[in-house]
């Protein structure tokens, strides 16, 4: 079946992020539209696609609701499909990673009876893990929108790594661009506090979007987050290390986990087996 | 004019492998050729955050809607004028012609042929050509758009140059056997995290009338599509 409309992730670094498979589907599409702020975005894309429309412009205004730029952003990349599909919605990041318009166009597109296909991208928390040198599968991972932790007071487990997405943009669903008030991280500060200690050394990171430019990383303690404020723009995430490692509970697979004898009984022997192996 | 050079910069950068690593082992030489403020090439030598600023006001330079402001134009007498030249777009075609061959099943050849991109942007109005390929397929026309953007860039010595960039696209999506359609899982196993109304009357109602309304009004039935999954038709 074919598609018409695909929705893919730029990735963080301008240009340096696209995956191959992504490249591929903007080469078949009559038409891409991008929402990415990167300065060479639209030339490269250029060179892969006949047609190129960027969405930011034409959906954002400031201090209007970011809502009512997602509706726009879908209904123009639904009118270019129903035009002369196959065409690309392409996005900075990864293409589901809080983003609201990819579920929309993909709800609509099942109404008009349009074929939507996602393809994954590099989002911030991929750049996190590279430049924090951060495994989530040693202590484990817990992450929410800024906004949304606090709306519902998420409670936090301080032994587990936590990851805030869109710290800068916290406590408004208005676009804008203006420089934050200590104020407005108040809230958020008084938050984290309940679970850690004032002290507790956290990290706000702002991946590069250009090969010139290192990423801004800014270390402090929870109690200050207020006084950094003025630097915490919208692409900012906040990365809270565990306060202390869990100990282990469950001392029976702790010993079994490194003996022959126990994998036995949790696997079929290898000639009994008819799955496909990695060896 | 500064900004339009160190939007050049950045840009090159990205695009230009040999230019950046040019850039990050020996910025001073990298810079020669761009006209810069020395507040500019310092930036851009110390690759700081500071960088940013820089980025910012490249991407409000090459924005659709967003022009620089008048106040902070360029006072040399050339740069105010860079004109903007028209994108030239031509149509490829590859017709296959099938070759008598004795004693076998014809062979297949292509005629290539240049044209002009038709002006209503629609090649498909063409008749397409097939021809029997050795093992009694048949091999169709091909057709790719040819797009060649030229764009005025500064230089030192003459003022004004036109450089130009060239690319190929397929003017029709064949149907790819490879398609990561093909791996993909349904849509529909991921649900839905919004709550859209997407069985609600008038949501079905504005899909009916999206698909039925001329091409001129479908953006703004495609909105009211938009509204009708997010309220279900019923405003606060």
């Amino acid at each position: 079946m074919m598609t018409d409309i695909y929705i893919v992730g730029l990735g963080v670094l301008n240009v340096d992020h696209l995956t191959r498979e992504t490249e591929r589907v903007i080469r078949r599409s009559n038409e891409v539209l991008y929402v990415d702020t990167g300065v060479a975005t639209r030339r490269y894309l250029e060179n892969l696609c006949p047609r190129v429309t960027s969405l930011f412009e034409t959906s954002y205004a400031e201090d209007a609701h970011r809502l009512g730029a997602y509706g726009r952003m879908a209904a123009r990349v639904l009118d270019a499909a129903l035009c002369h599909a196959p065409v690309t919605f392409a996005m900075h990041g990864h293409p589901i990673v809080g983003v609201y318009v990819p579920f929309l166009i993909r709800d609509m597109a099942g109404l008009l009876g349009l074929e939507v296909l996602v393809l994954p991208g590099i989002s911030a928390m991929d750049c996190l893990f590279a430049e924090l040198m951060v495994d989530p599968c040693v202590m484990g991972m817990q992450m929410f929108e800024a906004t949304d932790l606090l709306l519902r007071r998420r409670p936090l487990q301080a032994d587990v790594p936590l990851l805030i997405w869109q710290i800068g943009c916290v406590e408004t669903t208005l676009h804008s661009t203006r420089v934050s008030k200590p104020e407005r991280f108040e809230r958020l500060r008084a938050h984290l506090l309940r679970f850690y200690p004032p002290q507790h050394q956290a990290t706000a990171a702002y991946s590069t979007p250009h090969p010139l430019m290192p990423s801004t990383v800014y270390r402090f303690a929870l109690t200050d987050l207020c006084r950094h404020a003025h630097l915490l723009h919208a692409g900012f995430t906040l990365f809270v290390p565990p306060v202390h490692e869990r100990p282990v509970e469950d001392q029976e697979l702790l010993r079994q986990m490194d003996r022959p004898d126990h994998l036995a009984r949790i696997t079929h022997p290898p000639a009994e087996s008819d799955s496909p192996t990695l060896q | 004019m500064t900004r339009k050079s160190v939007a050049n910069f950045l840009v090159r950068a990205v695009l230009d492998e040999a230019f950046r690593d040019l850039a990050l082992s020996n910025p001073q030489r990298a810079l020669e050729g761009f006209d810069l403020t020395e507040e500019e090439k310092e930036i851009l030598r110390g690759r700081d955050r500071r960088v940013l600023g820089l980025l910012g006001d490249a991407v409000r330079l090459q924005g659709p809607v967003v022009e620089p402001p008048l106040e902070k134009a360029p006072t040399t007498p050339v740069a105010p004028t860079l004109p903007n030249l028209p994108e030239v777009k031509l149509l490829l075609r590859l017709v296959p012609q099938a070759v008598p061959s004795p004693g076998s099943n014809p062979k297949v050849s292509y005629a290539a042929s240049l044209h002009p991109w038709p002006a209503d942007d629609e090649p498909e109005g063409g008749p397409n050509s097939a021809a029997p390929t050795e093992n009694g397929a048949e091999a169709a026309e091909v057709r790719w758009l040819i797009r060649i953007a030229p764009e005025v860039v500064e230089s030192r010595n003459t003022g004004l140059a036109v450089a130009y960039s060239a690319s190929i696209h397929p003017v029709t999506a064949e149907v790819d056997e490879t398609d990561p359609a093909d791996k993909a899982a349904p849509l529909e196993a991921a649900g839905s995290p919004w709550n859209h109304h997407l069985d609600s009357p008038a949501a079905r109602a504005a899909a009916k009338a999206v698909q039925s309304a001329d091409p001129s009004q479908r953006y703004a039935e495609l909105l009211k599509l938009v509204h009708a999954l997010q309220t279900g038709g019923h405003d606060d």
